[in-house]
């Protein structure tokens, strides 16, 4: 497996939108308020983000003023049902924001960009539209389906240390030759299948 | 109601696509003739526009609370692109506030105190658009009060 195939797609899996979990999702389902401010909350996000994005999305104030704003709602005693994904999104937009800055011209990362602000979008519309017909099997669909994607991007990533890292490690620590290597592969020795 | 001020240039200017009204009218203009309710972009609007109430109302929460929920549940019927024309030129220089994206390279200017005067409706053909109703027009009308105003866009919220 090529290398960056693998490390891309976790690194994809890791920078992607972090989905609300059931349980929060019923939180924002059940309480108008906090339905109303996480969705404030994810509009300063996307306003720190979207200079470094291709998307056609319009930057409203500085991000100085969105970072504020964002610790802002993450210090009002209304978010703690939602403090933990709030925290998981903000330190993504944190990273993206430096990583950008220090690889002005990366399409790379601007890809990824791209990708959580799409997926926040998607997100979005669904919790809006459950909000609106109390339906919320759309966004639980979503977390299953984001946790199902980060769990398969892991277990390609575990395979491919297997492939090459630890492989490295016995041939050249422990002198194994690598037909022994295969010998002991076979016999599920050295590491199950994920 | 949200007013977009930028030369509007249909090819080759300075701005990118995010501030370039001739994009942005047909990135509105097809959602709402669509009836789209899934539009990312009326989504960033509908949250956008939140957040301004949210800067503007802080001391009544009740009305900064109502207003935000119509900007989120609004038909996106009220998304409805119009194109305003400003003589830029006659417009004193101290009352062109440069800010945001207009700091970072796009040509545009904020306006806060545009007068009735300053410019005129270039095209919103209210009468040729089937999805526009009577409430459109009574929410332009000089004639309606603040509450009359509340009221239509709540009934239109649901």
């Amino acid at each position: 497996m090529i290398v960056d195939d693998t490390f891309s797609q976790l690194v994809k899996q890791s920078l992607g939108f972090v989905v609300p979990k059931e349980d929060e999702i019923d939180a924002l389902l059940a309480d108008n308020d906090l339905y109303r401010e996480y969705g404030l909350a994810l509009a300063w996000m996307q306003d720190y983000l979207v200079g470094y994005s291709s998307l056609p999305f319009h930057r409203r104030t500085p991000k100085s003023e969105s970072k504020t704003y964002i610790q802002e709602v993450l210090s009002s005693d209304l978010m703690k049902p939602l403090v933990d994904n709030f925290v998981k999104n903000q330190a993504i937009i944190l990273r993206f924001s430096e990583i950008a800055e220090a690889n002005t011209d990366s399409e790379s990362i601007k890809s990824l960009i791209d990708n959580f602000l799409n997926e926040m979008a998607d997100f979005r519309i669904f919790l809006r539209e459950a909000q609106k017909n109390g339906d919320k099997e759309s966004l639980t669909a979503m977390y299953t389906k984001q946790k199902s994607a980060e769990t398969e991007a892991f277990k390609a990533q575990l395979q491919w240390l297997k492939n090459n890292v630890l492989k490295s490690i016995f041939i050249s620590s422990l002198k194994f030759q690598p037909e022994e290597l295969n010998e002991l592969e076979d016999e599920a020795i050295l590491l199950p299948e994920y | 109601m949200c007013m977009w001020g930028s030369p509007f240039y249909p090819y080759q200017t300075a701005n990118p696509a995010s501030s370039n009204p001739y994009k942005i009218y047909s990135q509105l203009y097809e959602p709402f003739k669509e009836d789209d309710d899934y539009n990312k972009l009326v989504a960033q609007f509908r949250k956008d526009l939140g957040n301004g109430v949210n800067l503007k109302m802080s001391s009544d929460k009740t009305l900064r609370n109502a207003l935000i929920d119509i900007c989120d549940k609004i038909e996106v019927t009220f998304f409805y692109p119009m194109v305003y024309r400003v003589d830029i030129q006659q417009i004193p220089d101290k009352r062109k506030i440069v800010e945001n994206s207009g700091k970072i390279g796009s040509n545009e200017y904020l306006i806060r105190d545009l007068q009735e005067t300053e410019f005129d409706i270039l095209f919103a053909d209210f009468e040729q658009e089937p999805n526009l109703d009577n409430d459109h027009l009574q929410l332009i009308s000089e004639s309606i009060s603040n509450n009359e105003a509340l009221a239509i866009l709540e009934a239109r919220s649901k």
